[in-house]
């Protein structure tokens, strides 16, 4: 059977060959309600957090769609907002993860526009020349790139502490323990810092070469 | 107390967020203030953390509330299509499931003993319908079928001539208590011997109803059958005659036979004398229930969507397995040993088998043995309505989520059901010709 009108043959179905099915309320519809609520609860921070780690607005609301769907197919959602956040969290972050240990990600990434830059645009010409803002998207293109270079979970530490969340937070989108975040966090900053540092070298030297010819 | 270890010291640095307690916190200044190595590390950590913090921060341009809240919505929007195409994706395999295989009576009361077996055998549960279990099948065959006296040689041969609702609460229907207490034992032996219960053969597999790719598919296929196809020429507003798609139905056949004996023996366990008065054939071992269903059509209008859920309904019509016999397909037959009405009224005879409501309503049906009792939701609406002189029965969703109407005319049955109204029901099933 295809998609579409099974609505009808259900319908059919469940009057005909199914009694305790038509009592039953059609799936998920007396929670639809609820659910919409929970959607526009957290989307934003859920989308802001997979913004973040991705760095790319397309690829973030891709993944805030499967975090959503995941929270759909969940058999129970915790009551609390707070029990809401916490296994939203947890989920965009593995979502986002697994987007960043993707195959399929490295490919499209070359054919992308840096989105990010584009939307920063319009706020950043009114205050820079044309040379500024060169500089200044070249320099976003250097971040981008030692974040892409970065182990999946050390950049997610690092953008996820930068973000401004808490160690608890992380702790618990990562899934480890509370005290290993430091750990985490002091290694990624440094690893972070060695690239960028050994980034402005190479660009000095080019600098430097291009205009000694 | 020693030299800090890197992930604690980066924690300290972070203070509050990281939520080191308050004793730790005062131990790591105490060791900073005497340890110059820690005290220059600690540094290192400070200015490596204020490095990315500064080059980080051109990273995530922030967003207006303004353009968060449309994205929020957008993103809302979005979700609901991709959830309506999997939740479809779900359904239509449910539904090709249900039709190819549970469109069977008597698979379905297979189903539906196994799970009161299981029921039934839970531990630390009160012991439910364990003696309806046995029965469920005959109850489903004598009770919940289309029947009509036309004994032939093997069989005594059921067909539809009318419908009558029967209400179904469903809550009493999986809660009806036992008539006594079974021990553990006995339940371990209803359990054995429900394996030897009986045998189930059918020719329904889950291809039995397939897809076919258009109108003049689906005639082909249903004129092999003997069947002519008929179509709406009335849709409500908003369907289109190309929206629409086509099923087909394989003929399917299916037996069960009931080892008399097996049921003789587990009714006894449970001492009811109702039950053990039930008036089996003498000297039978086996007694062979049939159930055939003609080919079908299905016929399914979508409107595409409303922002909510797909509307759609669908047009249900079977082929004439005989036309020289009154009445249309589906086809029981029951064992011609088996005095069938002694049998139906000894069944509904016995307390607790069926919720007393639906029992009572049972009972009262009149020209039982041509009447398809159709279960229905307590709050669904029912009527009896004519189809082109037809006399048929519309019911209509208490909740006001759809209808379904069955009739039958020369043989043949239909149904039209979906998210409808009963009046739009009856409009398109009057509209009905045939296709050329």
């Amino acid at each position: 059977m295809s998609v579409k009108g099974d609505a009808a043959v259900n319908t059919l179905a469940r009057g005909l060959y199914d009694p305790e099915q038509a009592t039953r309320p059609a799936a998920r519809e007396p929670e639809t309600v609820r659910f919409e609520v929970l959607f526009f609860r957290h989307y934003s921070r859920v989308h802001r957090l997979l913004r973040r780690l991705l760095g790319s607005d397309e690829e973030a609301e891709d993944a805030a769609q499967e975090v959503f769907l995941r929270l759909y197919r969940q058999e129970s959602v915790p009551p609390d907002e707070a029990g809401q956040s916490r296994w939203l969290l947890r989920v965009a972050t593995n979502v986002g993860l697994n987007v960043l240990r993707s195959g399929r990600r490295q490919s499209a990434r070359l054919r992308r526009t840096a989105v990010l830059d584009q939307a920063d645009a319009p706020r950043r010409e009114e205050r820079l020349d044309p040379a500024a803002l060169a500089l200044a998207q070249e320099e976003l293109a250097l971040v981008r790139a030692i974040l892409d270079a970065m182990p999946a979970r050390a950049r997610a530490c690092l953008l996820l502490r930068h973000g401004g969340m808490s160690y608890a937070e992380i702790a618990d989108a990562l899934g480890v323990a509370p005290g290993s975040v430091g750990t985490m966090l002091a290694r990624a900053e440094r690893e972070f810092r060695r690239r960028y540092d050994e980034a402005e070298q190479d660009r000095s030297a080019h600098e430097h070469g291009t205009e000694r010819s | 107390m020693g030299c800090v270890d890197e992930g604690r010291l980066r924690a300290y640095l972070d203070m509050p967020d990281s939520g080191l307690a308050a004793d730790e916190q005062a131990a790591i200044a105490a060791h900073l203030a005497g340890c110059t190595t820690c005290a220059e590390r600690a540094r290192t950590l400070v200015a490596t953390a204020a490095l990315a913090g500064t080059r980080l921060a051109a990273w995530e341009p922030a967003l207006s509330t303004a353009v968060e809240s449309q994205h929020a919505r957008t993103a809302y929007a979005r979700f609901q299509r991709t959830l309506r195409e999997q939740e479809w994706q779900v359904a239509s395999s449910r539904a090709h499931d249900r039709a190819g295989v549970s469109h069977d009576w008597l698979q379905q009361a297979k189903e539906w003993v196994t799970h009161m077996i299981e029921r039934s055998t839970a531990p630390g549960r009160r012991p439910a319908l364990a003696a309806v279990a046995i029965l469920a099948i005959l109850a489903v065959a004598l009770a919940f079928s289309p029947v009509s006296s036309l004994a032939d040689q093997l069989f005594k041969t059921f067909r539809v001539q009318q419908f009558q609702a029967v209400t179904v609460p469903i809550k009493g229907m999986t809660s009806v208590p036992m008539p006594q207490q079974i021990t553990q034992e006995q339940q371990q032996q209803l359990q054995q011997m429900f394996a030897n219960l009986g045998t189930l053969q059918t020719t329904a597999t889950k291809d039995s109803f397939h897809q076919v790719g258009s109108q003049a598919d689906a005639q082909a296929f249903f004129s092999q059958h003997g069947g002519t196809l008929q179509a709406p020429t009335h849709l409500p507003t908003g369907y289109t005659p190309q929206s629409a798609q086509y099923g087909v139905g394989n003929p399917t056949s299916s037996q069960y036979t009931l080892n008399v004996a097996v049921a003789k023996q587990y009714l006894a366990l449970l001492n009811s004398s109702e039950l053990n008065a039930l008036p089996w054939p003498q000297g039978v071992d086996k007694l062979t229930f049939g159930y055939d269903t003609p080919a079908m059509v299905a016929t399914f209008y979508s409107n595409g969507s409303n922002g909510q859920s797909e509307q759609g309904f669908g047009i249900l019509q079977m082929a004439n397995t005989d036309p020289s016999v009154p009445g249309a397909g589906p086809i029981l037959h029951l064992p011609a040993e088996l005095d069938v009405n002694a049998f139906r009224a000894a069944l509904l005879a016995v307390p607790n088998l069926l919720p007393q409501q639906t029992m009572d309503q049972i009972k009262n049906v009149s020209n039982w043995e041509t009447t398809l009792i159709i279960p229905v939701p307590e709050n669904a609406v029912t009527t009896n309505v004519t189809v082109k002189g037809n006399a048929g029965l519309l019911i209509v969703d208490g909740q006001g989520r759809g209808s379904l109407l069955v009739w039958q005319s020369g043989g043949k049955l239909y149904a039209v059901g979906g998210t409808i109204s009963g009046d739009e029901a009856q409009a398109i099933a009057n509209s009905l010709t045939n296709v050329h």
